[in-house]
């Protein structure tokens, strides 16, 4: 059966690919973290929000309160910055795996673009829960549930397009049913709902590994202690559901293509082993400094380990799509590639000044608004 | 053309699902450029004469600005993208595969636009006068880096230039249009600046400030209107020939009803564009006392359809092709389909399930081929369609103007032998409803 | 009265000498400059009357340059020539029949608006009245106009037009033929329909226009109730001039540009010329403001008793036209409350109706 994948553009990658893939996990890296920060903490501050309101005791209601309003005030920003750091990853798959993301991205034409309008419907209800909040009272969870859901949704259309991407053996049917009308949910994919629960899952997780963080920073005893505990919670939670879901995502995924992780050797096994072990270490620190049990730095330990087993499995979840792309024939080295030097770098100039320039803001920013004048 | 499926939108075709989303867009990006630049020279002039409450309606603007801008401005734009990934992936790939380290660029410039745009507003009361006119001028800069850099992409799709031979990349970014686009694009960030800000200074409660701010706000609708016709004249001569020629020929001919869209646009934009200027020179420039809130919107948004309908005549000046002389908008290279006597789509395309042409199958075929070739440009009954341009043919003039394409000078050849266009000229005739041939139909 | 020149009075200072010295016009200014206009949530609404105006000022300008170039002995043929052959006549041509359509809505617009403020209340009646008349005139330019360019469609839609007007009794039959000029359409129809359209209705029109706009001048604007009754120092004014008056400009323009908009994008087709011979298309209606009426028709039986259904119809259609026109003497100075209740109701269901049936005149 010849499977109905696009040739390569006849315009060659204008980058080394070992290059684009390096500022591919880079970004997607940032988006990664962001992303889960936006949305675990959508539905932790959703959570927060409720128990404002019903919680058991006086103080939890105040304390969660706050926690609320905190997490309103930042969560703006994440958003901006999660999209931001989305676009970039966007652009190098797109140069890398266009042939196989462009048409997922057809044959479920009208439910992609759905997330530019389910981002926007979010993102200004989040500001209508974050500017509205002394003034909406009651019925400021319509706002933050609204965001919630939206941005939920979005993942949902994300992991339907980008596992109907390594699928190419799918397409021709799903094209000729709906005759290239544009209305398609991947939902017979055996990977969606493990993969969905499993970024869900990971969101809360890092959600919560925020507000740990933030906790560890409070200056205010009762507070911050509050802030690890719940915070360090929600990740645990999600963590130990985590096992389960992994499993079930990692037997969803066709033996031959989850070889790569444990049973052949190569730079994915070294990746996932790696992972694992310091997403158990961290979560353990973690768990420590949630409970009072260690210090800060303990907790900070905790939080490096997990950033960076979340970077290597960045770098598995690419080299499993890989493996599936291969499978149907495709091969990044047959790739034409005419790098463009003088554009990249003029591209990490605008980098480098780019970031120097935040810094400077950021200092200054942070000098003139500290100092008693 | 023969490598991607093809969405099918309804009515309006996939072009009116990036125009729309394009239109927004635009109106929004230009204003938030020419906003910096209002911003920064605003707030530098209240600052030397110490004008209070001048900084403090800067303040109010600028959190609208940057609800509007950082949010739907920006995902406006990506939607663009995605829009267009869907309509027109061949034409995405290549835009990519020319310029992904240019948008990689634009992207550093957006991550520190937005940064600073939140620091500015956020860093208001808190932070010095100079350094917090430092924020402001920096993010205009930065925000007109962000239309230098996009500028090469866009007028590169109109005018390539000589990448078309050399395929060299700063050919190809720094083309003929440039530099009369990125002033053209200049002057209209200004107006739009001047237009948002007439209708947010309409809003301000204290009468003296609410009379002083329109008065200013409408000075920057100003020089465009006399800049504009001029770069705008430059911008045209740096255009392919056969675009020139069918503009000119447009102009010419307007008078004696050549009622080509391209035309009555034009004429639609210079009466909204006049209709702006006099209603701004009229109102918040010579009688802001009894300028309202109301007009101001009624002038926004004919800033809009104007916008709208400047983008159209650019998008409509470039067909039949999405990167001029290089590719057809419905995905076949130029050099590809120069030769297409000896092409065959059912061969070649990898979407079509059916192999060859029966009788049984000749309308199916004949859909599938005007999905692959037509449907990019064309509805079979909607927007642009079949019905409308094809009405009271046979299919036998059908099947002999399919052949004769490119003569129009607006559409790319037909590619595909000889029983494949009649499997088209079959699927048209039956949408159309047209008799098989004026001859049979007469013998009949 | 002798109306000499006060040198010192400031209204006519901007009035250069030489015409200040011979035409006394202080007192012209004088009085403008006391016009004002209420200013309430519903004060939208005092613009509908000079988008009217507007409109009807563009009809004269297109209409004579159309009457440069139409021909009524070859009427389709210079229509044709218009079209493609003088400079912008397919513009000027398109504009004309735009703004025909909107002058009609906008009227209709403004006198429900009115309607419902209640502005034919005393002491206002003369005013609705004219302005029931004008609306009348309006329709009878649409009706005249429509049938100048001689195609298809103007043709058999006039022919319809024209037999509804048959079923009157006893006038019925003599109005139709004085209509055609005989018992068929023809070119003698065109000329006389065209007399109509460029002369008769025209100085008509601006009788009436005068007359209806000379009493608002001295009447003032009608505030309506909720306004009226407010305390003095509450109610808000704006002055006409220049206020109001350049508000009006920027109305206009907006208005030109919509209708620039709909003649440039949407432009006025010109179809085949009317074969008399022909039979009517199958199915043929009139232009939209004569739509909702036209299906009403449609709902009566043929016969009804010793009368046609045709003819219960159009009386019907009278009847209520002519409550509608007298309504200042029914919901009148003193009138009860349930009269001015009765009115708004009455109102309320001819607007509901009208729209109601419009639409469903449309896609049948």
């Amino acid at each position: 059966m010849d499977l109905p994948i696009p040739s390569p553009d006849p315009i060659p990658v204008p980058g080394e690919i070992g290059l684009i893939l390096f500022l591919l996990y880079l970004t997607f890296f940032v988006h990664v973290v962001l992303m889960n920060t936006l949305l675990g903490g959508l539905v932790l501050t959703l959570v927060s929000e409720v128990i404002s309101r019903r919680g058991s005791s006086p103080e939890s209601r105040h304390r969660h309160e706050h926690l609320a309003e905190k997490l309103a005030h930042i969560l703006p920003f994440v958003v901006s910055l999660t999209v931001t750091f989305g676009i970039a990853p966007l652009l190098f798959v797109q140069g890398i795996y266009g042939q196989f993301f462009y048409t997922s991205s057809v044959l479920m034409a009208w439910v992609w673009l759905g997330v530019l309008l389910l981002i926007l419907i979010g993102y200004y209800s989040l500001y209508l829960y974050t500017r509205g909040f002394a003034r909406f009272a009651r019925r400021r969870y319509w706002f933050i549930g609204l965001s919630t859901v939206m941005f939920l949704t979005v993942a949902f259309i994300y992991v339907n397009n980008l596992t109907l991407m390594q699928t190419p053996q799918k397409w021709l049917a799903i094209y000729t049913h709906t005759k290239g009308s544009g209305w398609h949910w991947n939902l017979d994919e055996a990977t969606l709902w493990p993969r969905y629960l499993h970024f869900a899952l990971a969101a809360v997780a890092v959600a919560g590994m925020v507000v740990l963080g933030l906790g560890l920073r409070e200056k205010e005893e009762e507070r911050g202690r509050f802030m690890r505990r719940w915070g360090g919670n929600w990740f645990l939670a999600a963590t130990i559901l985590q096992i389960g879901v992994g499993l079930w995502f990692y037997y969803a995924v066709p033996a031959h293509l989850r070889a790569i992780f444990l049973e052949q050797e190569g730079p994915a096994r070294t990746l996932f082993i790696s992972a694992h072990v310091l997403f158990t270490l961290g979560s353990l620190c973690i768990g420590l400094a949630a409970y009072g049990r260690a210090g800060a730095r303990t907790g900070w330990a905790g939080i490096a380990m997990i950033l960076v087993g979340i970077a290597e499995k960045i770098i598995n979840r690419d080299q499993l799509r890989q493996a599936y792309l291969r499978d149907v024939g495709w091969s990044f080295e047959a790739l034409p590639t005419a790098p463009q030097h003088d554009v990249i770098a003029l591209f990490f100039i605008f980098l480098v000044a780019g970031l120097g320039l935040l810094l400077w803001v950021m200092f200054k920013y942070r000098r003139e608004t500290s100092s008693p004048s | 053309m023969l490598e991607f499926p093809v969405w099918n939108v309804r009515a309006a075709g996939g072009g009116w699902v990036i125009g729309v989303i394009a239109i927004f867009h635009v109106f929004v990006a230009q204003f938030a450029i020419g906003s910096g630049l209002y911003l920064a020279i605003t707030e530098t002039l209240a600052v030397r004469r110490n004008d209070q409450p001048v900084l403090a309606f800067l303040r109010s603007y600028s959190n609208f600005i940057m609800l509007l801008t950082t949010v739907f401005g920006a995902l406006s734009g990506v939607g663009i993208w995605f829009a267009i990934g869907n309509v027109n992936p061949t034409g995405v790939s290549a835009l990519i595969h020319n310029f992904m380290f240019f948008w990689a660029i634009e992207w550093v410039v957006f991550l520190v636009e937005i940064a600073i745009a939140f620091f500015y507003y956020y860093s208001w009361g808190k932070v010095s006068q100079r350094f917090h006119l430092q924020l402001a001028w920096l993010y205009y800069g930065i925000a007109f880096l962000s239309l230098v850099v996009i500028n090469g992409i866009l007028t590169f799709m109109l005018t390539p230039g000589d990448w078309i031979h050399t395929r060299n990349i700063w050919d190809a970014f720094f083309n003929p249009s440039y530099v009369p686009s990125v002033i053209v694009r200049t002057a209209i960030t200004c107006s739009l600046a001047g237009l948002f800000s007439i209708v947010v200074c309409a809003r301000i409660k204290e009468e003296g400030l609410r009379v002083r701010m329109l008065h200013y706000s409408a000075k920057w609708l100003m020089p465009s209107f006399f800049l504009l016709p001029v770069f705008l004249y430059w911008y045209f001569t740096t255009l392919p020939p056969a675009v020139a020629t069918l503009v000119q020929n447009g102009i010419d001919n307007i008078g004696a009803g050549n009622l080509s869209v391209l035309t009555r646009l034009l004429l639609l934009i210079m009466l909204l564009s006049v209709t702006i200027y006099v209603v701004s020179l009229l109102g918040p420039f010579f009688n802001p006392r009894s300028f309202s809130f109301g007009f101001g919107l009624a002038i926004l948004a004919l800033g809009l359809v104007v916008t709208g309908a400047t983008e159209s005549v650019r998008e409509m000046l470039r067909k039949p092709y999405v990167i001029y002389d290089y590719l057809y908008v419905n995905g076949a290279l130029k050099t590809v389909a120069a030769d297409s006597s000896r092409y065959g789509i059912l061969r070649q395309n990898k979407w079509i399930p059916e192999r060859s042409i029966t009788d049984e199958n000749r309308l199916v075929v004949g859909e599938q081929i005007f999905r692959v070739q037509c449907l990019s440009c064309h509805t079979p009954s909607g927007y642009r369609s079949m019905t409308d341009l094809a009405q009271g043919w046979d299919r036998e003039f059908i099947y002999n103007r399919i052949a004769s394409l490119q003569a129009t000078n607006l559409m790319p050849p037909f590619m595909g032998e000889d029983d494949e266009r009649r499997a088209l000229a079959e699927y048209i005739g039956d949408v159309v409803g047209a008799p098989p041939s004026s001859l049979t139909a007469a013998n009949q | 009265m002798s109306h000499t020149h006060d040198p010192n009075d400031p209204n006519t200072a901007f009035l250069p000498e030489a015409v200040r010295r011979r035409y006394d016009l202080g007192w012209i200014i004088e009085f403008f400059k006391h016009k004002q206009v209420p200013v309430h949530r519903h004060s939208v609404w005092y613009y509908t009357g000079g988008i009217a105006l507007f409109l009807f000022i563009v009809q004269i300008v297109t209409g004579v340059l159309l009457m440069v170039h139409y021909n009524p002995g070859q009427a389709h043929a210079s229509v044709q020539a218009i079209m493609s052959q003088v400079d912008f006549g397919w513009l000027i041509r398109s504009t004309h029949s735009w703004a025909a359509n909107l002058m009609v809505l906008v009227a209709f617009i403004h006198m429900f608006s009115c309607f419902f403020m209640k502005s034919y209340k005393y002491p206002r009646e003369m005013t609705w009245i004219t302005g029931f008349v004008l609306l009348a005139l309006c329709m009878a330019f649409g009706f005249s106009g429509y049938l100048l360019p001689w195609d298809q469609l103007a043709f058999f839609a006039t022919q319809i037009g024209v037999k509804s007007s048959e079923v009157m009794p006893v006038f019925g039959g003599f109005m139709a033929d004085m209509m055609r000029g005989g018992k068929e359409l023809g070119v003698q129809t065109i000329e006389r329909f065209y007399a109509l359209h460029v002369w008769v209705l025209p100085l008509m029109f601006f009788g009436v226009l005068g007359l209806h706009v000379f009493f608002i001048q001295i009447q003032g604007l009608h505030e309506p109730d909720f306004f009226e009754k407010q305390p003095p120092e509450k109610k808000r004014y704006m002055r006409f001039f220049p206020d109001f008056a350049i508000k009006d400009v920027y109305v206009w323009l907006l208005v030109m540009n919509f209708l620039g908009l709909l003649a440039v994008m949407f432009p006025w087709e010109l179809g085949e010329e009317a074969d008399p011979l022909a039979p009517a298309p199958a199915d043929i209606k009139p232009e939209w403001y004569f739509l909702a009426m036209f299906q009403l028709l449609k709902l009566f039986p043929a016969e009804v008793g010793p009368i046609t259904g045709e003819l219960l119809g159009m009386s019907l259609f009278g009847l209520v036209g002519l409550l509608w026109a007298l309504v200042p003497f029914i919901d009148s100075e003193h009138a009860p409350a349930w009269r001015s209740r009765g009115a708004f109701y009455f109102g309320i269901a001819l607007l509901a109706g009208m729209i109601v049936f419009t639409i469903w005149g449309y896609y049948s």
